[in-house]
């Protein structure tokens, strides 16, 4: 086990690498000079001339890359162009609050998810799974600027229950929460019902019950610990998308955060900004990953005998 | 099941023969009637221009479909071809793939795609395309979830101890015992590229055209939403029911292909 | 019928405000129009208390250094740190603020300011005549200078004449230099901070203004905090002393249906950039109040690019200005609440000239005849073709619809259509937009500046990327820019640009859509809100009703 965490731990090393590459090169395909969009229209050329050097963007893009690189591996991630702040200060500055509505949204998703999904196969085909169907069709088919409005209407504006902007208390974190978490809860609990659908039917299941076990011993021990696996491939997928809802729920909540930060450093061509930010994203993603393998070998026995 | 049909139907038609559907032309811009309210003449209301909201919608039918079918097929079918092979194959062929699938998905999808419509220039074909790259590794990694789990039963290792070649058990018996999830996946998946879509034109990148897309007319609709709610809220209702329906039908799809139904 | 009704309407309540403003004399130092007539109240002002005010805009970078940014949000918050040396009133003199007097040398070129002497920044360091020396030289020497560069004209030096008197030097003379002075781009920033902070200044703001910057969050929130020492407001404030407000809380919220909803809720007390749609409930509703400022400035317009065929022909410019109907568009898009635009300059702008108002009207019929004659006859898809060239121009933008001007164009585009003329509206991140300005490849785009002086007209005439592409290429108008520039008698001036907004307009170089009113909604416990001549916000009169 601990030769497997190491392991993957080298590879997630070449993982990110890998990503800053890609995203380093997409970046400078975009189109726009960023010394021309700090400076503005008063600048002269020789100024201009200057920033371009002193930010090395007049030389070509394999020296930029290595430069850049280069300065990667120290742990320099360089300063924003259009700031001139480092933008490493700059992203943790807004980490906190990213992480908050992140978790949050997890948390909503996964315990949604599951009791609803879970609900649904053992009653299926009555009443209650038709409408936790329902329920979960609408909340993934509905765009997550759309859903954010509709609660500031309803919850904040109407019944002024919530507050619908600010970054402190946790109040001000369930409407934003729940805007993104929705969605993930609705996809969770549907594909939890079809894995313990289809556990319900399997062979061990039918024996188990053949022999008398008690039917919520069946569930709760065998059924649910099978369906914890697609939960959990799920939970991986949802907080590698999770900063792209983000960017969505962020400015419609008016927060802080990271992902709006990110949109308009793309827009704005401020590469070291959104390599920063891109390198988060995909720490957080191979951290909660490389915790979704390890539980994987913990929740199905058939997959720890293969490592 | 069967309203479901009806509604895939429906949009389908739409997208192909809007004019025999639509009362009026999505140019038609009456600046004397704007901001009307759901009536005889106006079946779902006239948005800021005066244009017909049915009108509007039969009309962006076929943007949307395209947009979701595409991006689903263009990105599903990668990503299941990369998680078949991952999964099964395992070992280096394996780790390969994941990496490649890591690396992507390490980047959140809505930024790549921002990144990739940004750099492409705006247009639709570049919104199917960006999707459809930022929708990739969720497919792979579920295939290949799905595949590890299956190579494990016990009917796999039967197969081998009897001499079943690699391809075969591949396709006739791993393969169908991954479609159930994948085809889940991929009918939430058309919705789930219209979605990408309508929050690409929220962040103001989408294609803006004379005959606007549901996730447009969305989008621009919101800020109408406490004066004039039929603006936003029927093309809501619209990616809604056409995902519901979606949905539906791929259940049922599910529970004919799925071989232990049989 | 309709839209003459309608313009005679707006021109009646125009110069009804006009009047209302001229007659406040000194109660509010700009064109300010209250939809709902503020009450006033007999109570005095209450001390106290925090005004939340949601701002639409995103400040740029969180740059809040008035030399280092032109961008209006940004603006309204400075404006409420830093101050100016003088104010201009509505009327467009001027008063005094931090400068208790002034004399303009006879050749033009040189201006000596007497301060005044009790004035301390936020760090408690003096303000004096090197302090002001210290902030025009600073502009000239910015590495990225802002919209005060500009400001500052043909400036050459600073003199410091005694502790308490400057004299400013110009190479040339600079008309608009008094009333550049009073914005807040010239406003004046804390040498000691400055050298102090270094690169980092733009995030600590340190001015002699009624607030202070107490803390920021990136992009989202600035929190200024009541400056308890300030006793030196302008000429033309209500009160002395500090400001009343012991907190005001901007919070960037962008996104209307939220802003709005935030509003109603009380999460917050007031917001600014109301929606059109808006606009009308807010009117009506009796626990809220509209205010409504004209930031000075060229208007919205529709810029052609006339170094590229096809709108290189006047002859098919024409056609495209006379195929359009604008009244109906503006109304249509706002709702009746911004006012069409005639001339490139806003209406309250010094120079503006009113018989633009006239000089043409919507007759799509004859633009259709004027296209025919000129060659561009319709295809069978209804779009006209020239030489097997379809007559198609294309619009950029990175605005996403910003101000509506995105639903405008689809109204135009609506127009054109209608008359055989296709309008391809592309939006781009502002990277690439900036890219496709710099080489001119464009047809249309669609722009608007803020700036209190005519000159604002050469501002946003000339090419907005460095080094590049100049779509007009007018020898003429930029000589006529440049007399505008340097001409001290008011009514040559007045004359010069009066020229300037006909040459634009007879070469249809840019087609003026709409007015922009600067709106502010709030809740009826605020009192006092007022603007500048810019129609920026300030906080210092405003109070909180408990």
């Amino acid at each position: 086990m601990f030769m497997f965490v190491i392991r993957r731990l080298l590879v997630s090393i070449m993982v990110v690498l890998a990503s800053v590459t890609l995203v380093f090169f997409i970046l400078n395909v975009l189109p726009g000079n960023p010394a021309e969009m700090m400076l503005g229209p008063n600048a002269t050329p020789e100024t201009l001339q200057n920033l371009n050097e002193s930010l090395g963007l007049n030389k070509s893009l394999l020296v930029q890359y290595f430069d850049y690189m280069r300065g990667f591996l120290k742990g320099d991630l360089g300063e924003s162009f259009i700031t001139k702040k480092p933008v490493i200060d700059q992203l943790l500055a807004q980490l906190p609050a990213t992480l908050s509505l992140a978790g949050a949204s997890i948390a909503i998703a996964v315990i949604l998810g599951m009791v609803l999904g879970v609900l649904s196969a053992v009653y299926q085909n009555k009443a209650i799974d038709y409408v936790v169907r329902m329920i979960s069709l609408f909340s993934i088919s509905m765009p997550t600027f759309w859903l954010g409005i509709l609660l500031i209407l309803i919850f904040s504006v109407h019944l002024q229950w919530l507050p619908a902007i600010g970054n402190g208390s946790l109040r001000q974190l369930i409407l934003p929460a729940c805007c993104l978490g929705i969605a993930s809860a609705g996809s969770l609990s549907r594909l939890v019902r079809n894995s313990v659908l289809e556990v319900l039917n399997e062979q061990f299941v039918v024996t188990l019950r053949a022999k008398g076990l008690p039917e919520k011993l069946v569930l709760c021990k065998h059924v649910l610990r099978n369906a914890l696996i697609p939960t959990v491939t799920m939970i991986g997928i949802v907080a590698g998308e999770l900063l792209s809802g983000a960017v969505v729920t962020e400015t419609v909540f008016s927060r802080q955060g990271i992902g709006r930060v990110v949109v308009e450093a793309i827009m704005q061509k401020d590469i070291p900004l959104v390599q920063a930010a891109i390198l988060i994203a995909a720490i957080f993603y191979i951290i909660v990953n490389l915790l979704v393998d390890i539980s994987y070998t913990y929740i199905d026995p058939r997959i720890r005998s293969k490592h | 099941m069967l309203s479901a049909s009806l509604i895939i139907v429906f949009i389908v038609a739409c997208a192909i023969f809007p004019e025999w559907i639509a009362p009026y032309s999505p140019l038609d811009m009456n600046v004397n009637h704007i901001l009307q309210p759901p009536s005889a003449a106006y079946l779902l209301g006239t948005d800021q221009f005066g244009r017909d909201v049915f009108t509007l919608l039969v009309y962006g039918s076929r943007q949307s479909l395209l947009t979701g079918i595409g991006s689903v097929l263009i990105g599903g079918l990668a990503g299941a071809l990369c998680g078949l092979l991952a999964g099964y194959h395992g070992r280096w062929l394996d780790t390969f793939f994941m990496r490649l699938i890591d690396v992507v998905m390490s980047i959140p999808g809505i930024l790549l795609a921002l990144a990739i419509s940004v750099a492409l220039g705006s247009g639709p074909l570049t919104i199917i395309l960006a999707i459809s790259v930022a929708v990739i590794p969720g497919y792979a990694r579920v295939m290949r979830g799905q595949v590890i789990a299956v190579k494990s039963r016990q009917f796999i290792d039967a197969a081998r101890a009897i001499g079943t070649p690699n391809r075969e058990i591949m396709l006739r018996h791993i393969l169908p015992n991954c479609l159930s999830p994948m085809l889940v996946m991929m009918t939430t998946g058309i919705g789930f590229s219209i979605l990408i879509s309508s929050a690409l034109s929220f962040l103001g990148l989408g294609e803006i055209s004379e005959i606007p897309d549901w996730g447009y007319l969305l989008s621009q609709g919101r800020s109408y939403m406490t004066i004039a709610w039929w603006i936003a809220t029927f093309p809501g209702l619209a990616i809604t029911c056409l995902v519901v329906s979606v949905n539906l039908i791929g259940d049922e799809l599910r529970n004919r292909l799925d071989p232990r139904n049989s | 019928m309709m839209t003459k009704k309608w313009i005679s309407l707006m021109t009646i309540s125009l110069s009804v405000l006009l009047l209302v403003a001229g007659c406040q004399n000194g109660n509010s130092s700009s064109a300010v129009n209250s939809a709902e007539v503020q009450h006033k109240d007999d109570a005095a002002p209450m001390v106290g208390g925090e005004l939340n005010f949601a701002l639409s805009i995103s400040i740029v970078n969180d740059i809040l250094d008035p030399h280092q940014t032109g961008s209006p949000q940004n603006s309204r918050v400075q404006r409420n740190i830093f101050d100016s040396l003088i104010v201009e009133l509505p009327d467009h003199t001027f008063a005094p603020w931090l400068a208790e007097s002034w004399e303009v040398a006879e050749d033009g070129k040189s201006y000596t300011f007497k301060l005044r002497k009790d004035v301390k920044f936020h760090d408690g360091t003096s303000f004096n005549a090197e302090a002001v020396k210290f902030n025009f030289d600073r502009i000239l020497n910015l590495k990225a200078p802002g919209a005060a560069f500009d400001n500052i004209g043909s400036y050459e030096s600073s003199e410091v004449l005694d502790e308490f008197t400057v004299e400013i030097n110009f190479k040339t003379p600079f008309a608009p230099f008094l009333g550049n002075l009073s914005g807040e781009n010239l406003g004046i920033v804390s040498p000691a901070a400055v050298e102090k902070y270094g690169d980092a200044f733009i995030h600590n703001p340190i001015g002699t203004g009624p607030f202070k910057l107490a803390s920021f969050t990136a992009g989202t929130e600035y929190v200024l905090e009541r400056n308890p020492d300030y006793n030196w407001p302008p000429a033309n404030a209500k009160h002395k002393g500090p400001a009343y407000l012991e907190k005001v809380i901007v919070k960037v919220i962008t996104e209307e249906a939220t802003r709005v909803g935030v509003l109603q809720s009380g999460d917050v007390q007031a917001a600014d950039i109301i929606p059109p749609q808006n606009i009308l409930s807010f009117q009506q509703d009796k626990n809220f109040q509209l205010q409504e400022a004209e930031p000075l400035g060229f208007n919205a317009a529709i810029a052609l690019n006339v170094q590229k065929a096809p709108l290189n022909d006047l002859k098919l410019r024409e056609a495209l200005r006379t195929s359009l109907d604008l009244d109906t568009i503006v109304k249509t898009i706002y709702l009746g609440t911004h006012q069409r635009a005639y001339s490139s300059l806003s209406p309250s702008l010094f120079g503006y000239d009113a018989s633009l108002e006239s000089k043409w009207t919507s007759d799509p019929a004859a633009a259709a005849d004027q296209l025919d004659a000129l060659g561009w006859v319709k295809g069978s898809d209804g779009i006209r073709e020239k030489g097997g060239k379809r007559l198609t121009v294309e619009m950029i933008d990175f605005y996403a619809n910003r101000e509506k001007r995105m639903d405008v164009m689809a109204l135009v585009q609506n127009q054109w259509r209608q008359n055989g003329i296709e309008l391809k509206i592309t939006s781009l991140a502002l990277g690439a937009y900036m890219e496709r300005l710099k080489i001119g490849d464009f047809d249309l785009n669609m722009n608007s500046k803020y700036g209190a002086d005519p000159d604002v007209a050469r501002l946003a005439l000339n090419p907005w990327v460095p080094n590049s592409f100049d779509p007009i290429q007018d020898d003429e108008l930029q000589n006529l820019l440049r007399q505008g520039n340097s001409e001290l008698d008011v009514e040559n001036r007045k004359a010069i640009y009066s020229q300037i907004q006909h040459r634009i307009f007879d070469n249809v170089y840019s087609i003026p859509v709409y007015v922009f009113p600067y709106t502010v909604a709030s809740t009826k416990a605020l009192k006092d809100l007022s603007f500048d001549i810019h129609g920026f916000p300030l906080f210092y009169d405003a109070w909180l009703q408990k």
